[in-house]
């Protein structure tokens, strides 16, 4: 479960359309962080 | 990619920028569009560029029963993904920031897009759907001249984490995306506007983007949108997602 998430990060991040995208902490927890 | 086959997607702010570039994307990848903005004329615009045929329906962020009614017209038939995109913006040296203008942005950015969020989450129970809104860098750091707006945005973000919290167990997920310099005509309008009063332009500026090309167009903050609304991003929530060519690194 842990490699499928992190593929879904990769898809997104090593996209062109990330291309903006530098520094940039993305989170991907189900909701751990909210609160 | 066609993610959004079958899918309904409310886009408000749909009538420039990056509103308007994200109703392209999600017509692009097959879903059926509402279109919602106060500019009725931009939104026709938006819809002659649209892949598909959106449904248009004008509202004021001003009126919080607009805001509501918007969404529950919208809903009819179902609700996917609610992109909450409409915002407004005003700076000027705090000592003379008329409050009026305070409340307009506050109502405008975070009011009618809480009311907005919560017509939409009975909707989007029933499809576990999920809602993605627009904060900003301003969300996540204090700037100089930009009170309001970068109160309001700090808003928008705890609207976002505590309806993350409240709605997960229904299986709604709702994230923000935190834009930093976008070109867009509401940042050519800043631009061209500079306030009066006694302003130190090396505060404003000390966030520029790292990147060579740092400036986001509205259709790379489109493609964000796109991803968190989709499945690929079914394990995110709660999140705010930085594309700001590198501003707030450091």
């Amino acid at each position: 479960m842990k490699i499928l998430r992190l593929h879904r990060v990769e898809y997104f991040v090593n996209d062109e359309e990330a291309s903006k995208v530098t520094g940039s902490l993305f989170t991907m927890d189900g909701g751990q962080l909210a609160g | 990619m066609n993610r959004f086959e079958g899918k309904k997607v409310l886009v408000t702010g749909a009538a420039s920028g990056i509103g308007q570039a994200t109703a392209i994307r999600f017509a692009e990848e097959g879903a059926n569009v509402v279109i919602a903005d106060v500019n009725e004329a931009g939104l026709q615009t938006t819809a002659e560029l649209m892949a598909q045929a959106p449904i248009i329906k004008p509202y004021n962020a001003l009126d919080n029963d607009s805001s509501q009614a918007l969404v529950n017209e919208a809903a009819e038939g179902g609700l996917d993904v609610v992109c909450n995109i409409s915002g407004t913006f005003g700076w000027g040296p705090s000592e003379n920031f008329s409050l009026g203008e305070f409340e307009r942005i506050m109502q405008i950015n975070t009011t009618s897009v809480f009311a907005i969020c919560q017509a939409a989450l009975p909707h989007l129970e029933k499809t576990k759907g999920t809602i993605v809104n627009t904060a900003s860098t301003a969300a996540l750091q204090g700037i100089a001249y930009t009170i309001a707006y970068s109160a309001s945005k700090h808003a928008v973000a705890a609207i976002t984490k505590g309806l993350a919290l409240e709605y997960g167990a229904k299986g709604v997920r709702v994230n923000a995306i935190c834009p930093g310099h976008v070109d867009t005509p509401m940042a050519a309008m800043i631009q061209e506007n500079i306030p009066e009063g006694n302003i130190d332009f090396d505060l404003v500026m000390r966030n520029a983007p790292k990147l060579v090309d740092g400036t986001c167009q509205p259709s790379d903050i489109a493609s964000l949108f796109a991803y968190l609304a989709s499945q690929e991003a079914s394990k995110v929530t709660g999140s705010l997602f930085t594309m700001d060519g590198g501003q707030l690194a450091g």
